[in-house]
């Protein structure tokens, strides 16, 4: 956020004609709606109490206020009114959360040490141009402290192995 | 109680051993946080969060507190050094602040920068200490249908006027407010967005969401991004820190003006500090003596702002104590914190638990002192510290994210909520939607579900129980209108000045 208050991000183009459909409004819409179904589906299918102001009653009109917003939205990008969406960079995106995925399956399977080894090292490969070495300097100095402060200093319950 | 023995009360508290290792923590980790580029405070204070569950509410509290205004003045650090603000609300410092050090007065700037942010936030400490229990007071005596209309107008307000699109915002809010509810509902007993699984049961876990929205989306931001590679390494001595008797003098009303500014946009829900700067900076273009030499590197460019944005993270303390409403995402994770620690914010905080109430404001003063003190001799380390590169930062910074969001509740599902919102988080960042409110709405959506329904519960069903009571009419109206003027913005398309939201 910071970056855009100096006007230091990279101007983008507003998405016209066919780019409409690559537009941020659009996508947003397109999100929008999938929160606003399912929260309408949800309230819906919810076992419904007599009462008037049961457990659905607030996600319901949630659900249409969302979807609201959502039709704004693809107004804005039917009228040409809406920035081009910025790419995602899928290097970083990729590894980073695969960095995250692994210390979720790995942990109950090896145990604390690999899993951590596995997050700092995905995390690191999201960025081209890493030697061996540093990977395994920065998994040592990284790893060394944290397992120090969390598992030794707060007891957290991380299986060693 | 008046007064004195509320603050007696108080630093009985925050100057216990205890507290003073938490508040020092607090700070200078905010500090540090807030001088690193690429990592804001919400990320640090969602990270830190599991931290604080090993210790009492009122040292978990100064410690995220001392963090949050910390940060305020190490974002400041890297705004006149490197023109690289940390965070959003020191940007504006950037200019002036910037042109002194090219001028070789980059120690001046960091001293008045210092001063004018520990008197700023002084202002607002004493302001709190003032107004806080005369708000109580006046919230104590709103019903539910007041409690809802002030929620709505406040979430109206704060999304409106965070950056992007107002749609947006809405958007964002209403999203946390689904999200808010997941789980048992405390009322009927149904389970709601659950899926089946049992660990949704208590609602989804506010420092995984946060992490994901904030944290993960953050580092994605920022990997591969061109660094600045050339830091000003000019040695800043103590004595480049005396500022003139020429800049003393300027300095002075400008810090007083700024103050004015940081402790009015403080207490409205979304202004806080960043437009607070902003607006500090156009009041010095007007009223200022050298109002030509802005720009150049003129000190009330700096003094201004910096008292601005202190005063205001300090005042932004009192609608979310006394109401409970927070007014920034970052006093939503504030209440947060407290929620989870047992601590119900709001009017009855201040009969109820006066120890932590008051020990967190006495905390303030020794915060703001501790970083009065700390930060002149440690300039040195924070001038170093920008040149560690991201690239060996941010893999520390996961597996900290990794191993915080797991410790929680020691569980590897909320690892998979971390990456939903991870997800969820990057994606509206690539379609422009801010995703701080969204985390407003999360806290938020419980209560307004709670007080929605009381009100309606004691009129049986009549909506009109709204428009009836005065209070409630009068900030549902302002709702309307804060609504119609976002509106109107949006569609005229004109280019504000970009109105970060810390």
């Amino acid at each position: 956020m910071s970056n855009d208050i100096l006007g230091t991000g990279p101007a983008r183009a507003v998405a016209t004609g066919r780019d409409r459909l690559l537009s941020q409004d659009f996508w947003g819409g397109v999100i929008l709606t999938v929160f606003a179904v399912a929260a309408i589906w949800e309230a819906l299918h919810l076992p419904e109490t007599q009462d008037e102001l049961g457990a659905s009653f607030f996600p319901f009109w949630i659900g249409v206020l969302i979807a609201i917003f959502a039709a704004l939205l693809f107004v804005g990008a039917w009228r040409g009114k809406s920035l081009l969406a910025e790419r995602p960079a899928w290097r970083p995106f990729v590894f980073s959360f695969a960095s995250l995925l692994s210390f979720a399956v790995l942990l109950p399977i090896v145990g604390g040490v690999i899993s951590m080894i596995a997050v700092v090292t995905l995390a690191a490969l999201g960025e081209p141009g890493r030697t061996l070495r540093e990977i395994v300097m920065l998994n040592i100095i990284v790893i060394v402290p944290l397992w120090l402060i969390f598992v030794v200093g707060l007891s957290v319950q991380i299986p060693l192995f | 109680m008046g007064v004195f023995d509320n603050l007696i009360l108080g630093f009985e508290v925050a100057l216990t051993w205890q507290a003073l290792w938490f508040c020092f923590m607090g700070v200078s980790v905010g500090m540090f946080i807030g001088v690193l580029p690429g990592i804001g405070p919400l990320a640090a204070i969602s990270m830190l969060l599991p931290l604080t569950y090993y210790t009492t509410p009122t040292h978990a509290l100064i410690m995220l507190a001392g963090i949050y205004y910390g940060s305020q003045y190490g974002g400041s650090v890297s705004s006149i050094l490197l023109r690289l603000p940390g965070e959003a609300s020191t940007a504006i410092t950037a200019i002036d602040g910037y042109e002194m050090t090219k001028k070789g007065r980059a120690g001046a700037a960091l001293l008045i920068t210092t001063v004018a942010s520990f008197v700023g936030g002084t202002i607002g400490i004493i302001l709190m200490t003032a107004f806080a229990p005369m708000l109580a007071d006046i919230a104590l005596s709103f019903g539910s249908a007041e409690m809802f209309a002030l929620m709505v107008a406040g979430l109206t307000a704060a999304s409106a006027l965070t950056d992007g699109s107002p749609v947006k915002g809405f958007a964002m809010v209403a999203i946390g407010l689904i999200v808010g509810i997941v789980g048992m509902d405390v009322t009927t007993g149904v389970m709601r967005f659950t899926y089946d699984q049992i660990q949704l049961l208590d609602g989804v876990n506010l420092v995984a969401a946060a992490l994901g929205l904030f944290g993960v989306s953050e580092i994605l931001a920022n990997i591969g991004q061109p660094q600045m590679k050339e830091v000003v390494t000019r040695k800043v001595t103590l004595r480049s820190m005396m500022p003139t008797w020429q800049e003393t003098r300027d300095a002075i009303p400008a810090t007083l003006r700024g103050s004015g500014a940081g402790v009015l946009f403080g207490i409205l829900p979304g202004a806080g500090a960043t437009i607070s700067s902003f607006f500090a900076y156009a009041m010095e273009k007007r009223f200022s003596r050298n109002r030509d030499k802005l720009g150049t590197g003129a000190v009330e460019g700096v003094a201004g702002p910096e008292a601005a944005n202190n005063a205001a993270a300090q005042t932004a303390f009192i609608p979310a104590l006394t109401l409970g409403i927070p007014g920034n995402p970052l006093m939503a994770l504030m209440l947060g914190a407290m929620i989870i620690h047992g601590v119900a914010p709001g009017a009855r905080m201040l009969t109820n638990t006066p120890d932590v109430f008051w020990g967190l404001v006495a905390s303030f003063w020794v915060g703001n002192l501790m970083l009065l003190v700390l930060n002149i001799p440690l300039i040195g380390i924070w001038v170093r510290m920008l040149t560690v590169p991201y690239r060996l930062l941010y893999p520390a910074i996961m597996l900290l994210i990794v191993i915080g969001v797991y410790s929680v509740n020691n569980s590897v599902f909320d690892i998979y909520v971390l990456v939903f919102f991870g997800l969820l988080g990057y994606a509206m960042r690539l379609l422009g939607f801010s995703p701080a409110p969204l985390v407003l709405g999360l806290v938020l959506g419980p209560m307004l579900e709670d007080n929605l329904r009381r009100s309606l519960m004691l009129s049986d069903g009549d909506y009109s129980i709204f428009v009836t009571r005065p209070i409630s009419c009068g900030l549902l109206v302002l709702t309307a209108l804060l609504i119609v003027l976002a509106l109107q913005r949006a569609w005229v398309g004109k280019a504000m000045a970009p109105a970060g939201d810390d």
